[in-house]
C-alpha cells in the first residue's frame, strides 16, 4: 500500500512537470494599441506584453524610442498573472507579465510602435503597430463678452469667458471657466485640472459663489456643463490684462484647453471726478443710515447703523471720514461686510456707531455722501443718506456729575475718563461708623425640608387610600357593625345598672331595658313593639325553651314591681315599654345585686341562644 | 461643730472656684468674636474713609479685608464694595457685589436696597456701553421667562404648594374616615380637593423646576472686565466669543480651574473659574491687582 501511494505520487509530479519543461522556450512579446488614430492632446493607452509558456525568467518590457520620442508618458504600471490551460492530459502554464502606460501625442505624423526582449542570448521582436496623430482640435473661443458655446466641440471642451472685454480701473469683470462634456462619454471622476487660469495679473480676485451642474443642448449635442471657477477679477491699473488657459486632462480621453481671455482696462475719466475721490468706489451703490432709537435721553447710547450696499467692490468701498456729530459721541464703528451670493460681485458693508448724546434737546445726525464712478453710465455718481432727527431729554452730562462734599465722589485721574462717558454717577458709599449686624434667621423652609414635606403628601394619601381600600375589602361588614353595636350598647346598659346598685336609681330601668332590647334582638325585626305576651310568644316560635322565656318574663316583672309598685302593669298584656319611668325602688342593695346577677346570669345565657348574634 | 464649719468653707471656696472657672470659659468665648468684630469695624471704617478720600484701591482693600473677616455677606459691606469696584471700572466686580448688596438674602436696609439698585442700573448701563464699544458679547436683557423662574423659585410658593398639599391630604383622609361629610357634601369637598391637588402637583413641580435649575446651573456673574470664552477648557482651546464683564451668566459644568458658562442666549463657553463668581453662596475672589480700567475708546 505504502509503495502504491508513493507511485501515484510520483506520477502527479511528472505529470505536473514534464509539460513545463517541453515549452520552456516558448516567449512571446507583443504591443497592443487601443486605437489607431487620435488628435494631438488626446491619450492612447498602451500595452506592452510578455508572455512565456512554462517555467522561467519574464523579461521587463521597456517602452520604445518612438514612443518616448513622439508622445508624453504618464500612469505607467505594470502587472503580471499567471494562467493553467489543460490541453488533451496535459497541463500549459502561461505566465504574462505587462507594462500599461497612457500617451499624449505631442506632434502631428504616422508612428510605429514595437519592442524587444531578450531572454539569454535570445532576442524576441514583438508586433508592430502604428498610429496616425492628427492636428489638435481648434480651442473654442468666444467671440464676444459672455457668449455662450454655440457650437459643439466634441467629446469634451472648455469654455473661458468674460462678461466685458473693456473695463474701467476698479470695475469687477465676471470670469467664468465651464467645462463641458458628452453624457454618453462621461468619464468626470477621471479628470484633473492640469493647469488653472492665472489671475495674477489683477490685484483682486474674489471667487464667486459655485454654480450648480447642469446640462445644455449645444448645436444639438447635450453636454453636461460644470463650473470650474467663477471669478470676480478687479484690475488696479490701467493696461492689457490676460487669464491664461485652463487645461484639464481626462483619464483615457486625452487633454482639452481652454482659449486665453483678454480684458482691457480704462483709467477712470478725470472729468467730472470729484476731490478726494476714493479710486476703490467702482460700482453702483446706494447708501442708508438708521439709528435704533430717535428719542433718547442724555448719556443713553443708541446704535447708528450706515449701510452701503450694491454691485461692485463692496470690501474697498472707501466711505471717506465721517461727519462729526454735534452734542452726540461717537466710538469706532463696528464693519461687516456681507457678499452677495448672486451672479454679480456686490453685497452690503455695515457700519454700525455707538453714539451717546452729551447734551439734551434737538440733535441731528447730519448726511453723509459717498461718490462712486458707475461704469455702465459711466459718470461720477453721489448717493447720501438722509439726515436723522433726534429728542434728547435730561440734562447735560457735565452738570450731573458734582462733587457732593462728605461723600466719596472724588475721582482719581483714571476715573475722570470714566465719569465723563456718558453715564450718571454712582450713588456714594454710605459711610457708617460700624458696619450693623443683622442676625439674618435662616427660612425654617429649607428646600430639603419642603422636598421631605411634598413627597410626604403622594406617600400618606396614597397610604390612606390603600388602608381605606384594604378596610373596606377585609374589614368588618354591615352585620358585624351592628353586632358590635348592640354589644356595646348592652355593655353601656350594664354598667349603668351596675353604678346604680348602691342607691338604686334607674337600676331597673336599665336592667329592663337591657332585658327587653336582648328579647326584641333575638325575635328579630317582628318583635320591635311587641307587648310582652306577643313578644314572648315569639320568642317561643323563634326556638327559645320557655324555661329562658318564663325567666326573662319574671326578671321583666320583678323590675315592673319595683318600678311601678302597685301600679305596676299586668304581666300579661301590659306594655312591654322598659323606658317608662320608674320611681326609686324600695328593695336593699344586696336585694338589687342579687337581682342584677340573676339578670346577668340571664344575659349570658343568651350567647347560647339558636342563632344568636355574636 | 468646728469641722462642720471647715467643710461649710471649704464647700464655699469650691463654690466660688467653679463660678470663677464659669466666668473665664464665658470670656475666653467671647472676647475672640468681639474682637473680630473690633477688626471688622476698623477695615470697615478704613475703606470707607479710603473711598471718601477717593482712594478706591485702598478702600477695596479695606473692604475686602473685612468680608474675609465676615462669615457670610452683609449687605452695607457689599454695597460699599460694589460702589468701590464700580469706580475703579471693576464693572463686572462691581456687579458682583452690588447684586449681592440688593439680594433679600442679606436684608438690605431700604437705604442700602434703593442705593444698590441705583447704582447696578448704572453699572448696568456702563456696561452695555463698554460691550458696544469693545464688542464682547453680553447677556441679553432678561426674558418674561426668567423673571417667571425666578417668581417660581419664591419661597412664597414653596409654602402655598406645600400647604395645599397637606390640606389635600387633610380633607381626603376626613372625606376616607367620616363617610357622612362625604355624603352631605360630596361635590364640594371633590372640587376642593381637584383645586389643592391641582395647586399641590401645578406650583410644587414648577418650583422644583426653579430651585433644580438653580442648583444644576447655578446663577453667577462675569467678574472680570473681558473674559474670552473658550470651545473647552483649557488656554490653549480656540476662543469662541469675549464675554463682558458683568455679564449674567449660569454655570454648568465645572473642571479644574474652569467653568463652562451659558448666557441666557444659549451660547455657551468656558472660561477661566476665577473670572466668574456666583451670585449667591461662596465669596467673590478679588482681582490679583487692583487697577481703573477706561470703559470705552473715544474716535
Amino acid at each position: 500500500m505504502r509503495l502504491q501511494g508513493l507511485l501515484f505520487a510520483l506520477g502527479v509530479l511528472l505529470s505536473w512537470c514534464l509539460p513545463g519543461i517541453a515549452s520552456a522556450a516558448d516567449l512571446r512579446a507583443e504591443v497592443a494599441i487601443d486605437r489607431e488614430t487620435m488628435g494631438i492632446g488626446e491619450t492612447l493607452a498602451l500595452t506592452l506584453a510578455v508572455t512565456r509558456e512554462g517555467r522561467g525568467p519574464l523579461p521587463e518590457p521597456e517602452l520604445p524610442n518612438s514612443v518616448t520620442e513622439n508622445f508624453d508618458v504618464s500612469g505607467c504600471g505594470s502587472r503580471q498573472s499567471s494562467q493553467t490551460h489543460l490541453v488533451g492530459n496535459s497541463i500549459r502554464m502561461v505566465h504574462t507579465r505587462a507594462t500599461e502606460c497612457s500617451l499624449l501625442a505631442r506632434r502631428e505624423g504616422t508612428f510605429k510602435i514595437a519592442f524587444s526582449v531578450s531572454d539569454g542570448h535570445q532576442t524576441f521582436n514583438s508586433n508592430l503597430v502604428e498610429v496616425a496623430v492628427s492636428a489638435a482640435p481648434a480651442v473654442p473661443t468666444a467671440s464676444a463678452p459672455g457668449e455662450r458655446p454655440s457650437e459643439a466641440y466634441g467629446w469634451a471642451f472648455l469654455w473661458a469667458t468674460a462678461d466685458r472685454e473693456r473695463a474701467y480701473v476698479g470695475q469687477p469683470v465676471h470670469y467664468q471657466l465651464d467645462f463641458y462634456y458628452t453624457q454618453d462619454r462621461r468619464r468626470r471622476f477621471g479628470a484633473a485640472l492640469r493647469a488653472a487660469p492665472s489671475f495674477q495679473e489683477f490685484m483682486f480676485s474674489h471667487e464667486l459663489p459655485a454654480v450648480e451642474p447642469r446640462i445644455e443642448e449645444v448645436d444639438g449635442v447635450a453636454y453636461s456643463v460644470e463650473t470650474i471657477s467663477r471669478r470676480g477679477l478687479i484690475a488696479a491699473s490701467a493696461g492689457t490684462y490676460v487669464v491664461s488657459p485652463a487645461e484639464i486632462e481626462v483619464r483615457g480621453k486625452g487633454v482639452v484647453r481652454s482659449a486665453p481671455v483678454t480684458i482691457e482696462v480704462l483709467p477712470l475719466p478725470a472729468e467730472g471726478q470729484p476731490p478726494g475721490f476714493a479710486a476703490n468706489n467702482v460700482g453702483r451703490y446706494t447708501i442708508d443710515a438708521s439709528i435704533d432709537r430717535t428719542t433718547l435721553k442724555v448719556g443713553q447710547p443708541a446704535t447708528l447703523t450706515i449701510q452701503i450696499a450694491g454691485t461692485g467692490n463692496i470690501d474697498l468701498v472707501d466711505p471717506k471720514p465721517w461727519p462729526e456729530l454735534d452734542g452726540l459721541r461717537r466710538y469706532d464703528p463696528k464693519t461687516e461686510t456681507k457678499r452677495d451670493t448672486g451672479e454679480r460681485l456686490g453685497g452690503v458693508r455695515r457700519y454700525e456707531f455707538l453714539v451717546i448724546p452729551e447734551r439734551p434737546g434737538a440733535l441731528t445726525i447730519p448726511t453723509h455722501e459717498l461718490h462712486f464712478f458707475d461704469p455702465e453710465v459711466p459718470g461720477y455718481e453721489t448717493v447720501r443718506t438722509v439726515a436723522i432727527p433726534l429728542e434728547v431729554e435730561g440734562t447735560p452730562l457735565v452738570d450731573q456729575n458734582p462733587e457732593t462734599p462728605g461723600t466719596a465722589s472724588a475721582k482719581t485721574e483714571d476715573q475722570s475718563d470714566t465719569a465723563s462717558d456718558g453715564d450718571l454717577p454712582l450713588i456714594p458709599i454710605i459711610a457708617a461708623e460700624a458696619l450693623p449686624r443683622t442676625a439674618v434667621v435662616e427660612p425654617w423652609l429649607t428646600f430639603a425640608r419642603w422636598s421631605y414635606g411634598m413627597l410626604a403628601v403622594p406617600l400618606l394619601a396614597g397610604l390612606s387610600l390603600g388602608g381605606g381600600f384594604l378596610w373596606r375589602r377585609f374589614g368588618p361588614d354591615e352585620a358585624a357593625r351592628l353586632r358590635s353595636r348592640n354589644r356595646a350598647r348592652r355593655r353601656s346598659l350594664i354598667d349603668k345598672a351596675r353604678s346604680a346598685v348602691r342607691d338604686g336609681e334607674g337600676f331597673h330601668t336599665a336592667v329592663a331595658t337591657l332585658l327587653q332590647e336582648l328579647a326584641v334582638e333575638r325575635a328579630g325585626p317582628e318583635g320591635v313593639g311587641l307587648p310582652r305576651l306577643q313578644l314572648a310568644a315569639l320568642l317561643g316560635r323563634r326556638g327559645l325553651q320557655s324555661t329562658e322565656i318564663a325567666q326573662w318574663e319574671r326578671l321583666l316583672d320583678r323590675c315592673d314591681r319595683a318600678r311601678f309598685g302597685s301600679q305596676a302593669p299586668p304581666v300579661h298584656g301590659g306594655s312591654s315599654d322598659p323606658s317608662a319611668p320608674g320611681g326609686r325602688s324600695n328593695d336593699s342593695q344586696s336585694e338589687r345585686e342579687a337581682f342584677l346577677e340573676d339578670a346577668l346570669k340571664w344575659v349570658r345565657s343568651t350567647s347560647a341562644w339558636p342563632g344568636a348574634m355574636r | 461643730m468646728g469641722a462642720q464649719h471647715v467643710g461649710m468653707a471649704r464647700s464655699d471656696a469650691m463654690r466660688a472656684n467653679s463660678a470663677s472657672l464659669s466666668w473665664l470659659i464665658v470670656v475666653a468665648i467671647l472676647v475672640p468674636s468681639i474682637a473680630r468684630a473690633d477688626a471688622v469695624d476698623d477695615a470697615f471704617v478704613r475703606g470707607n474713609q479710603a473711598a471718601q478720600a477717593g482712594a478706591w484701591n485702598d478702600a477695596v482693600s479695606a473692604y475686602e479685608d473685612a468680608v474675609a473677616m465676615l462669615s457670610r455677606d452683609n449687605a452695607l459691606l457689599s454695597f460699599n464694595l460694589g460702589t468701590s469696584y464700580a469706580e475703579l471700572g471693576e464693572l463686572g466686580r462691581a456687579m458682583a457685589h452690588l447684586s449681592r448688596a440688593a439680594s433679600s438674602s442679606n436684608e438690605p436696609s431700604p437705604e442700602v436696597l434703593q442705593s444698590a439698585r441705583e447704582n447696578l442700573e448704572r453699572v448696568q448701563r456702563r456696561i452695555e456701553l463698554q460691550s458696544a464699544a469693545s464688542g464682547a458679547m453680553l447677556d441679553p436683557p432678561p426674558t418674561s421667562w426668567e423673571a417667571v423662574m425666578s417668581a417660581l423659585g419664591a419661597p412664597v410658593l414653596a409654602w402655598l404648594a406645600l400647604l395645599s398639599g397637606w390640606a389635600f391630604l387633610v380633607l381626603l383622609l376626613a372625606r376616607l374616615w367620616r363617610r357622612s361629610i362625604q355624603d352631605a357634601y360630596d361635590g364640594v369637598i371633590g372640587a376642593i380637593l381637584m383645586v389643592l391637588a391641582i395647586l399641590f402637583i401645578g406650583l410644587g413641580s414648577l418650583h422644583w423646576a426653579a430651585i433644580r435649575s438653580n442648583r444644576v446651573a447655578p446663577k453667577a456673574i462675569v467678574i472680570e472686565n473681558m473674559v474670552p470664552a473658550r470651545e473647552g477648557p483649557g488656554h490653549h482651546r480656540k476662543q469662541e466669543f469675549v464675554l463682558q464683564g458683568g455679564s449674567r451668566v449660569r454655570i454648568v459644568a465645572n473642571t479644574p480651574g474652569w467653568s463652562q458658562v451659558r448666557l441666557s442666549s444659549g451660547v455657551e463657553g468656558w472660561i477661566p473659574q476665577a473670572s466668574v463668581g456666583l451670585l449667591e453662596g461662596s465669596r467673590i475672589p478679588p482681582p490679583s491687582t487692583l487697577s481703573g480700567a477706561p470703559v470705552a475708546r473715544k474716535t
